[in-house]
Parts: structure tokens; C-alpha cells; sequence
């Protein structure tokens, strides 16, 4: 019996040395499984929400661009909870049909009352025909 | 009575499952810490000091300006001046001051080469405005200020930062004006320098 309990506690030892990464790739998947990132689209538009549960909070009702070159972005946003909602929102622009980034945003603070609505937009951004991909995330 | 039930079979079998529980136990326990110990998160920072995303938000708090309301600010207000559409054909601006009538004390220079640097690189993009360090020869003028409202009891501060962008050609005649806007609240007092 001990050394059954010994041969398991070197097995442990061994096995930490040689399988952490593959452990910590377990452990994440854990943490992915119960709260996803959400990829969801709008208008021809993505919205990307690293931790899925900022998209649940905070609602993107709408995206919409200017056609034209350097014009406006906006986006529509209503809070879902009943607490004042903080998230960062930040814009990428890309070329249409290609992976070719064409501007971006830094992010922003914006804090939305409960229940309710904001819109947010950006001016000199737009392109004619550019795929918006709208991040949320949470500001800390 | 008390030995025919501990020789009992049933007696016998519940304590050997018991002890088996015991050891099974002990060995995920060991498993739990070897694995916890030794895969600790290599990107994991130590608490002395955290390196931060220039946009993230920090521990300490505050109800003033933070660096992303300075780099939110500063490209909001670039961009915003870069699509002017001004009467002369690339006009060129002068940013002259930026004036702090807030209660926090901070180097008004970090807002000025913030903001000159996104209108310079902002204003690249189509060359229809341009920038000098001298407002003699400049065909606008820049002006910014940052005002507060600021209220505070023993349990709470809040502050409302007004930043204000005003421009102005040869005659004083306001061309454009730009304001961003915070308003935060707190109940911790953060000493700003």
C-alpha cells in the first residue's frame, strides 16, 4: 500500500514536469467552455466580444458607416442590466473580402446608465465598402 | 457484541472502501497541488509592479483623467478636426495652450504632445490640414482648456471634466468647437501629480 501511494505521488511529479503545458491547455479550455468569447454580426458588420458575457450585458443593436471615404462610424448600445455598465469599444477596419487592416481605434471608456441606450461614434474613420469589426471588452 | 460487529464482513468491507477513499483522496490532493504549483501562469506578473495596457484601467482609481481618456480624447478631438472642411486649402493650425481649470494637478504638456501627435499622423491620412509650432505663421489657432465640476462628502467624491477645443482664424471668429466629456465617482481620494 505504500508503495502504491509512493509510486503515484512520483507518477504526479513526473507527470506535472512533463504535461503542464498540455494541463494548462486543459484548464483554459475549462474557463473557454463556461464563458466563450461571441463573435456575432450586424449590418454585414462583427461585433467580437473576447469574454461573451460583456455582449450579454451590453447589447450591440446596431452598426452602421458612412460610404464614404474618412466619414462617421456608429453604434448603437443598450445596457441589459440593472447596473451602470462600463465597457471599452474599439473599431477595426478592413478592407473588404480581405484581411488587410485598414484603421483602427484605441479603446474607449463608455459608461452606459441602466436599461438604456447609447450611441457611440467616431468621425474620419469610415472607408467606401470596409468590413467594421466592433470590440467590447471590459475596461479592467 | 462490539467484536462480532467489527469482524464482521459488512463492517470489514466499509472500512476498507473508507481507507481506500482516504488514500484516493490524499493522491488527488497531491495530483491537485504538483499540477497547480508547477503550471502557474508563465505570463502571470508579480505584484510589485503590473505592466499595463496603455488603455487599461488600474487599480488605484480616481475620479480625474486616466490615459485612456487622454488617448480616447486625443484621437476623438484629431479626428474630428482633421475632417473640418476649412476655407484655404491646407491651412495650417497652431496648437497654442492648453489651459488646466480643473482641481488636478497634472503637466498640461502631456495633453498637448498627446493630441498634437494623433493630429499629425490623423491629418496625414488626405494632407487637407497641417501643423506649426509657431502661431505667427499659422492660419488657425488651437485653443484647449480642461474645467471641472467637482462635488464631495465624507463618503464619496465625483468629478465632471470638461475638455474643450476651440478654433479660431485671423478675425478671433470661433471656426470649430470640440469638447470631450468624463464624469466619475468615487470614494477614495487619489492624489494626482
Amino acid at each position: 500500500m505504500k508503495n502504491r501511494l509512493s509510486f503515484f505521488l512520483v507518477a504526479a511529479f513526473l507527470l506535472n514536469i512533463g504535461a503542464c503545458k498540455t494541463v494548462k491547455k486543459a484548464q483554459i479550455g475549462v474557463k473557454e467552455f463556461f464563458d466563450p468569447a461571441e463573435h456575432t454580426e450586424i449590418n454585414g458588420h462583427e461585433v467580437y466580444c473576447a469574454k461573451g458575457r460583456v455582449c450579454s450585458e451590453v447589447k450591440v443593436l446596431n452598426v452602421s458607416a458612412e460610404n464614404k471615404k474618412l466619414g462617421k462610424i456608429s453604434v448603437r448600445l443598450k445596457n441589459q442590466t440593472s447596473d451602470t455598465a462600463l465597457v471599452q469599444i474599439k473599431f477595426e477596419l478592413y478592407a473588404k473580402d480581405s484581411d488587410i487592416l485598414l484603421d483602427e481605434t484605441r479603446p474607449e471608456n463608455i459608461s452606459i446608465p441602466a436599461k438604456q441606450e447609447k450611441l457611440y461614434q467616431m468621425d474620419h474613420i469610415s472607408q467606401p465598402n470596409a468590413k467594421i469589426k466592433v470590440f467590447l471588452n471590459t475596461a479592467y | 457484541m462490539k467484536e462480532l460487529i467489527l469482524a464482521s464482513p459488512v463492517y470489514l468491507k466499509t472500512v476498507k472502501r473508507f481507507k481506500m477513499l482516504i488514500k484516493f483522496s490524499l493522491v488527488l490532493f497531491f495530483f491537485n497541488l504538483f499540477f497547480n504549483l508547477g503550471c502557474v501562469n508563465l505570463t502571470a506578473q508579480s505584484k510589485k509592479t503590473t505592466v499595463l495596457d496603455v488603455s487599461q484601467e488600474d487599480d488605484v482609481g480616481g475620479t480625474g483623467m486616466s490615459s485612456t481618456d487622454i488617448r480616447a480624447m486625443a484621437e476623438k478631438m484629431a479626428r474630428e478636426i482633421a475632417s473640418l472642411h476649412l476655407k484655404k486649402d491646407e491651412p495650417k493650425i497652431a496648437l497654442v495652450s492648453i489651459i488646466n481649470q480643473s482641481r488636478f494637478s497634472f503637466d498640461t504638456d502631456l495633453l498637448k504632445n498627446r493630441l498634437l501627435a494623433d493630429l499629425v499622423i490623423i491629418s496625414q491620412k488626405d494632407h487637407r490640414v497641417s501643423f506649426t509650432m509657431d502661431p505667427s505663421k499659422a492660419d488657425y489657432l488651437l485653443d484647449a482648456s480642461v474645467t471641472s465640476l467637482s462635488k464631495g462628502s465624507i463618503e464619496a467624491v465625483s468629478d465632471y471634466l470638461l475638455y474643450t477645443f476651440k478654433l479660431i482664424d485671423n478675425t478671433d471668429n470661433i471656426i470649430w468647437m470640440g469638447t470631450y466629456e468624463t464624469k466619475k465617482q468615487g470614494n477614495v481620494g487619489v492624489m494626482y501629480r
